[in-house]
């Protein structure tokens, strides 16, 4: 691959690089680092792409498993740190605004990545896809290197969960 | 915000039409000087694998110097007393000096 091709090829893929980033760690440098990380590992690892898969699966699968263990290691850090010095900057950081989010959604979209916060890993993961970055449950299965039926059933659970959770939140207010 | 029946639809359903977040400016400019740093020139490849080699090297140097002190092999003081007791060779004065008495 030439520094041209790579060039393009990050012109073409960076917004959604940085969108799935974003989406997952909820937060403006780390996603910005961890998609200039994806986009590194992408170019050490391009000779071993195999064409098993789409390019843009690649992509979004490595996005995807950079996120998780950036969100991994986050959790593994605040175990380890003091609570109670780091509650303001939790309370700040729960509330996250997408950017891309209509303004009149804003709040309610800011409750729902609260919600997901809650999920486990993968219907998280799941959920993120299909909802921020609008990809069809079998796009999804193929990042997740699952079935079509389990990625559907793994959304339908997601969103189960987070009906709970969301009900949950409003019994309390 | 007041508590309404649909509210969690509504919140689930609040990132339709959500457009793509965009990095900053900066990000590919950031990114090919990550990238700069981190890839190596050609013969920085050969010369890891010259040292390599010669960690090798020194290792098996290392392990044949320790087995050559541990062996159980006979001492060059038996060679020798060997040699003046059974074939009659003389023992060097200087072994065994005459003292005056």
């Amino acid at each position: 691959m030439t520094e041209a091709d790579f060039r393009s090829l990050v012109r073409d893929n960076k917004d959604k690089v940085f969108n799935t980033c974003l989406s997952l760690v909820k937060n403006f440098e780390d996603a910005e680092d961890l998609a200039q990380e994806v986009f590194i590992e992408i170019y050490r690892k391009m000779e071993q792409f195999e064409n098993r898969s789409s390019l843009s699966t690649w992509i979004y699968r490595i996005a995807v498993n950079k996120s998780l263990e950036h969100l991994r290691k986050q959790k593994a850090l605040k175990r380890n740190v003091d609570y109670a010095s780091l509650d303001m900057e939790m309370k700040d950081s729960n509330m996250f605004y997408h950017p891309g989010v209509t303004l009149e959604n804003k709040e309610k979209s800011a409750i729902l990545f609260r919600a997901i916060d809650q999920l486990p890993s993968s219907q998280k993961v799941a959920f993120t896809l299909h909802k921020v970055e609008g990809l069809s449950h079998e796009e999804i299965g193929k990042i997740l290197e699952k079935s079509k039926s389990s990625t559907e059933s793994l959304i339908h659970r997601a969103k189960m969960n987070l009906r709970e959770i969301l009900k949950g939140y409003y019994e309390k207010a | 915000m007041k508590k309404r029946e649909n509210e969690p639809d509504e919140i689930m359903n609040s990132l339709q039409n959500l457009e793509r977040a965009k990095p900053s400016p900066d990000f590919e400019r950031v990114l090919f000087q990550k990238l700069q740093f981190i890839s190596r020139p050609s013969w920085m490849k050969w010369f890891r694998y010259g040292v390599a080699a010669m960690l090798v090297l020194g290792a098996i140097n290392l392990y044949t110097l320790y087995q050559f002190n541990t062996n159980d092999q006979i001492s060059t003081e038996t060679q020798l007393d060997y040699l003046y007791e059974n074939i009659g060779i003389d023992e060097p004065y200087y072994l065994n000096p005459i003292t005056e008495e």
